[in-house]
C-alpha cells in the first residue's frame, strides 16, 4: 500500500495503538509488567474493559477511524474467563472480524487479538513489542477505503 | 421553450475537442461534470482524464449536489492550550462555478431549491455563495428515459430554463447555444476551440429539436393536485404504498428537489467539526424526538409526508412544486413506488 | 409469469379458510421487471397478485410490521429460511403465520436484462421451462434462464421452501441445480493480492450513498435504533465518507453472521449496484467453514455468535 512512500520521511513516527484490556487478566498483566520494571514501547493507549467480549467491532473500527494505527484486544485464556464464557463468545466474533477485514484488504496487523493472564507480565511486554513492530512495518493508518494518504475519495 | 433561431449565438465544438475545452475552462473556475460511477453518472469536479457521460438521461444522481453537497463541513473548531475555542469556517472559492451537462429537470429543481435556501428569512450561506457563482452549460435531452415526465411538470427536453448556454449533441460534435450575457462571458475566452455554426448545422439541429418529443400527458395542474391531496389525508391508497415502502433514502437522495438535511458534530471537546449531511423524511428516525416520541412513527405517515410536501405544502407556501418530473425516484425505487402513479391517482378528470 | 388466476384463487381460498388478517405477496409494479410487494386484506383484491422471475425481494422483511396478526405470506426458499431465523430470534410466532411456499425457479437479473435490452417492459418477457422469451417489436428473442439468474440464486441450495403450510405446484419455469459460482467468486477474490482486493472493495463501497436500502430491505435488520442512527454514542455520521461507509458495511456484516440467508435482496435493492453478495457470500462461507452452520435450516440449533465451543479455532489469537 501507499504507506511505504509515506513512511520515508516520517522516521520520527511512532505507531499509536489502542489496547482494550480485560480487567481480570491482561490489564493486570500490564500492571505486572509495570511493577516488574519490564520495559516495552510506549505506543499503547490502554482502555480498561470488563471482559474481551465487551468489545464489539464498533470499538475496534472506531478506534482506527479516530486515529489509532493499530488495535489490540486482549482477554483471558480460554477457560479462565471471570464470567466463564465471555472470551469464548468473543473468540468467535474476533475470528470472523479478522477474516472479513483481511478480505476487505485491511492489513492483518492493524487488528490483533491475544490472551494474556494476570501473571504474564513479560508476555504482555513482549506482545506490545511485537504489535508495535508489526504496526510500524505497515505504517500509519490513513482511514478506510482510501488509496492515497489524506486524499478525499468521495465528493457526494 | 426557446426555439433554435439564427439570432442566437451558435457555436460548434467537435466532440474530440471537448476535453481540451473543459480543461481550459477548469483552469479559471470550478467545473462540475457528469461522470460515470458504477452504472450511474453523478456530478463531480472536473479533472484531466476524468470520463464524462453526456448520454445518461438524466444522470442517476441529481445536480443538486453541486450547490447542496451530500455532506459539507460548516466549520471546524479547535480549543487551544489557553482553553479558548477557535472556529474556522471553510474558505469559499470566489471564481465562477460551472455546471456542465445539466438537464432541464435539474435546473427547474434549482429554482425550487432557491425558494428553500435563498428566499426564506435567512439565506443559506454555503448555498448562496455557490449559487451566485453558478453558470450553467445545460444539455438538451435527445433521448428522454421511459421514466421522464418533465413535460408534465413545466419542463421539456429542449427547455432552456436556468441555462446560460445550451448544448445539443449532434453527429460528432456539440452545438453550443449561448443564451445569456453570462454565457457569453463564460464562452468568449474559449471561442478558439469552436467553429461558427453554418446554416446546414442549424437546420439539422432544428430538425433534431422537432423530432425529439416527450409527450407523457397534460401538464399537471398543481393547484388542483394540491387540493386533491390535501383532502385525502386518510386515503387507503397511502397504506398501499406504505405496505411496500422500505423506508430507505433512495427516492430522496436521487431527488433533485429534496433538500432536508441534518447537522452532526464530530470530534471531542478539544477539536472537531460540524457537518451538514442530507437526511431523508423516509428514514424512521427523521422526526424522532429526544423524548423518544416520533410524530411520524408509522411507515404510512412517512410515505404520505413525501407526497404531501411535494404537492401540497410547497404549493400552499407558494413555492415551486417539489417534483420536476426527472423520474429518478421512479427508476430507482426497489419496490416500484411511482410518483407518476400518485399524480394520476389524485388528478381530477380533465386536467 | 405463473398462472395468475390460479395463484389468486388459491391464496384467496387460503385467506378465507384460515381467517387470515392479510396475505403478503407481490403485485405488479409500474416500472419494468419490478413487482411491488403488497398486503392483500380483502377477498376481492387477490387478483392483483403476481409471481414471476422478478419477485426477488425477501418478503419476510414485511412480517415485522404485522406482528401479532395472523398473516399469510408467500415464501420462496430464502424467504422461508428468513422466516425461520425470525422465529428462532423470537421476532414472530410461527403459529401466527400461514406459509404458502413457492418452489423457487431462481430469480432473474433485472439490471442485466435492462442493460442488454434497454427499454424492455414486463409484458415483453415470458418464462417457460428454462427459457426466457423476449417479444421485441415483432422479433422474438430466446434466452436461457440460467444465463440471467441472479448470482445469489444461481448458487442457491435451498430453492424449495420446507415445512410450509401449503406448497404450491412447481412453476412452469425453472432453472438448473445450484452451482458453486458464488463460492468460486468469493474464493477468487480472496486469492487476489491484498492491494488488488482492497482496490476492488474501495471501488465498490465508495459508491455507497448511505441510503440504507440494503439495511431496510433485509429481514434481519429490525433493530429499533440501528447503530447508524445511535447518537449516544455516535458511532458514525450520515456523511457518505469512506470511514462511515466502511464502518457501516463491516458492522452490518458482523450483525448478519449466522443469520444471512443469501437471499440477495440487499444487492438487488442497492441503487448503486454495489456487489454486496461478495461481502455476504464471504461471511456465509466463513460461518459455514468455521462453525459448520448454515442459517435458517433449523430453529433449535443456536446461532453461532450466541454460542461457542471450547474447540473453536484459535489461530487468530496471537
Amino acid at each position: 500500500m501507499a504507506e511505504q512512500a509515506h513512511k520515508t520521511g516520517t522516521s520520527s513516527w511512532e505507531p499509536r495503538i489502542v489496547a482494550f484490556l480485560c480487567r481480570w487478566c491482561s490489564y493486570a498483566g500490564a500492571d505486572l509488567a509495570g511493577v516488574s520494571r519490564i520495559s516495552y514501547p510506549p505506543t499503547t493507549r490502554v482502555i480498561l474493559v470488563p471482559c474481551s467480549s465487551r468489545i464489539s467491532p464498533y470499538h475496534i473500527l472506531k478506534a482506527l477511524i479516530e486515529g489509532a494505527d493499530g488495535v489490540l484486544v486482549s482477554g483471558c485464556h480460554p477457560g479462565d474467563c471471570h464470567y466463564l464464557t465471555g472470551n469464548l463468545l468473543a473468540r468467535r466474533r474476533f475470528i470472523l472480524l479478522k477474516r472479513l477485514l483481511a478480505y476487505l484488504g485491511i492489513e492483518e496487523a492493524r487488528v490483533k487479538f491475544s490472551w494474556i493472564s494476570a501473571s504474564e507480565g513479560e508476555e504482555f511486554a513482549q506482545l506490545i513489542r511485537e504489535v508495535t513492530e508489526e504496526v510500524r512495518a505497515i505504517g500509519p493508518f490513513h482511514g478506510f477505503l482510501r488509496e492515497v494518504p489524506g486524499e478525499e475519495t468521495h465528493d457526494g | 421553450m426557446t426555439r433554435t433561431n439564427t439570432s442566437d449565438s451558435l457555436w460548434i465544438l467537435p466532440a474530440d475537442a471537448l476535453p481540451a475545452f473543459l480543461s481550459a475552462l477548469a483552469e479559471n473556475g470550478e467545473l462540475w461534470v457528469p461522470v460515470p460511477v458504477g452504472e450511474g453518472a453523478r456530478f463531480l469536479p472536473y479533472r484531466e482524464g476524468l470520463p464524462i457521460d453526456l448520454t445518461q438521461t438524466p444522470p442517476a444522481h441529481p445536480a443538486k449536489s453541486i450547490l447542496f453537497p451530500h455532506s459539507e463541513v460548516l466549520f471546524t473548531y479547535h480549543r487551544g492550550d489557553d482553553g479558548i475555542p477557535a472556529l474556522t469556517v471553510p474558505e469559499f472559492d470566489s471564481r465562477f462555478l460551472v455546471a456542465f451537462g445539466v438537464r432541464s429537470c435539474d435546473l427547474h429543481a434549482i429554482n425550487a431549491l432557491d425558494a428553500i435556501f435563498l428566499k426564506r428569512s435567512v439565506p443559506d450561506t454555503g448555498y448562496q455563495q455557490r449559487r451566485e457563482r453558478l453558470r450553467v452549460i445545460g444539455i438538451a435531452c435527445l433521448s428522454p428515459a421511459a421514466t421522464c415526465f418533465c413535460d408534465r411538470m413545466g419542463g421539456g427536453p429542449f427547455d432552456t430554463t436556468g441555462m446560460d448556454v445550451q448544448i445539443v449533441p449532434f453527429e460528432e460534435s456539440y452545438l453550443f447555444r449561448i443564451l445569456t450575457e453570462g454565457g457569453n462571458q463564460l464562452l468568449n475566452p474559449y471561442l478558439d476551440y469552436f467553429q461558427a455554426a453554418d446554416e446546414g448545422a442549424i437546420r439539422k439541429i432544428a430538425a433534431l429539436e422537432e423530432g425529439t418529443s416527450l409527450q407523457t400527458g397534460q401538464p399537471v395542474d398543481f393547484e388542483d393536485l394540491s387540493q386533491a391531496i390535501k383532502t385525502h389525508n386518510d386515503d387507503p391508497y397511502w397504506e398501499d404504498l406504505a405496505n411496500a415502502c422500505l423506508g430507505c433514502g433512495i427516492c430522496t437522495f436521487v431527488c433533485p428537489v429534496c433538500s432536508c438535511f441534518t447537522l452532526v458534530d464530530e470530534g471531542t471537546p478539544r477539536a472537531g467539526r460540524r457537518v451538514r449531511a442530507w437526511d431523508a423524511c423516509m428514514f424512521s428516525t427523521f422526526t424522532k424526538e429526544a423524548s423518544g416520541h416520533n410524530p411520524r412513527g408509522a411507515e404510512v405517515a412517512r410515505v404520505k409526508q413525501r407526497f404531501f410536501h411535494k404537492f401540497y405544502y410547497c404549493i400552499e407556501n407558494e413555492e415551486p412544486p417539489g417534483c420536476v418530473g426527472c423520474g429518478r425516484c421512479v427508476a430507482q425505487c426497489p419496490t416500484s413506488i411511482d410518483i407518476r402513479e400518485v399524480i394520476r391517482h389524485y388528478q381530477r378528470e380533465g386536467t | 409469469m405463473t398462472d395468475k388466476v390460479s395463484l389468486a384463487r388459491t391464496l384467496q381460498e387460503v385467506f378465507q379458510r384460515e381467517g387470515l388478517d392479510g396475505v403478503i405477496g407481490y403485485a405488479a409494479g409500474t416500472t419494468p421487471l419490478r413487482p411491488r410487494p403488497t398486503v392483500v386484506t380483502k377477498p376481492e383484491a387477490f387478483d392483483s397478485l403476481v409471481f414471476d422471475g422478478f419477485c426477488v425481494q425477501n418478503l419476510a422483511n414485511y412480517l415485522h410490521r404485522h406482528r401479532g396478526k395472523r398473516m399469510g405470506i408467500l415464501v420462496k426458499g430464502c424467504d422461508r429460511r428468513a422466516v425461520r431465523v425470525l422465529v428462532q430470534e423470537k421476532q414472530i410466532a410461527r403459529e401466527d403465520l400461514y406459509l404458502i411456499g413457492i418452489p423457487c425457479p431462481g430469480m432473474l437479473n433485472r439490471s442485466q436484462l435492462l442493460e442488454e435490452y434497454p427499454g424492455l417492459q414486463g409484458d415483453q418477457v415470458a418464462e417457460e421451462g428454462d427459457t426466457l422469451y423476449l417479444e421485441l417489436s415483432g422479433n422474438r428473442v430466446t434466452l436461457s434462464r440460467v444465463d440471467y439468474l441472479l448470482p445469489t440464486c444461481r448458487a442457491c441450495r435451498h430453492r424449495v421452501p420446507d415445512d410450509v403450510d401449503l406448497l404450491l405446484d412447481p412453476l412452469p419455469f425453472t432453472s438448473p441445480e445450484a452451482d458453486g459460482s458464488l463460492a468460486d467468486e468469493v474464493k477468487s477474490i480472496a486469492e487476489m493480492e491484498g492491494e488488488e482486493r482492497a482496490g476492488l472493495f474501495r471501488e465498490e463501497l465508495s459508491r455507497c450513498i448511505l441510503c440504507y436500502a440494503c439495511r431496510n430491505v433485509c429481514p434481519f435488520c429490525y433493530c429499533e435504533t440501528c447503530f447508524t442512527d445511535s447518537l449516544q454514542p455516535a458511532w458514525m455520521t450520515p456523511a457518505p465518507e469512506p470511514d462511515n461507509i466502511f464502518f457501516y458495511h463491516v458492522n452490518r456484516m458482523m450483525h448478519m453472521a449466522g443469520r444471512c440467508v443469501t437471499c440477495g435482496s440487499c444487492e438487488w435493492a442497492c441503487p448503486e449496484h454495489i456487489q454486496l453478495r461478495l461481502l455476504y457470500g464471504k461471511l456465509v462461507a466463513d460461518v459455514e467453514e468455521l462453525f459448520a452452520y448454515e442459517p435458517g435450516l433449523d430453529e433449535t440449533t443456536p446461532q453461532p455468535l450466541s454460542h461457542f465451543s471450547e474447540h473453536d479455532p484459535d489461530e487468530h489469537i496471537g
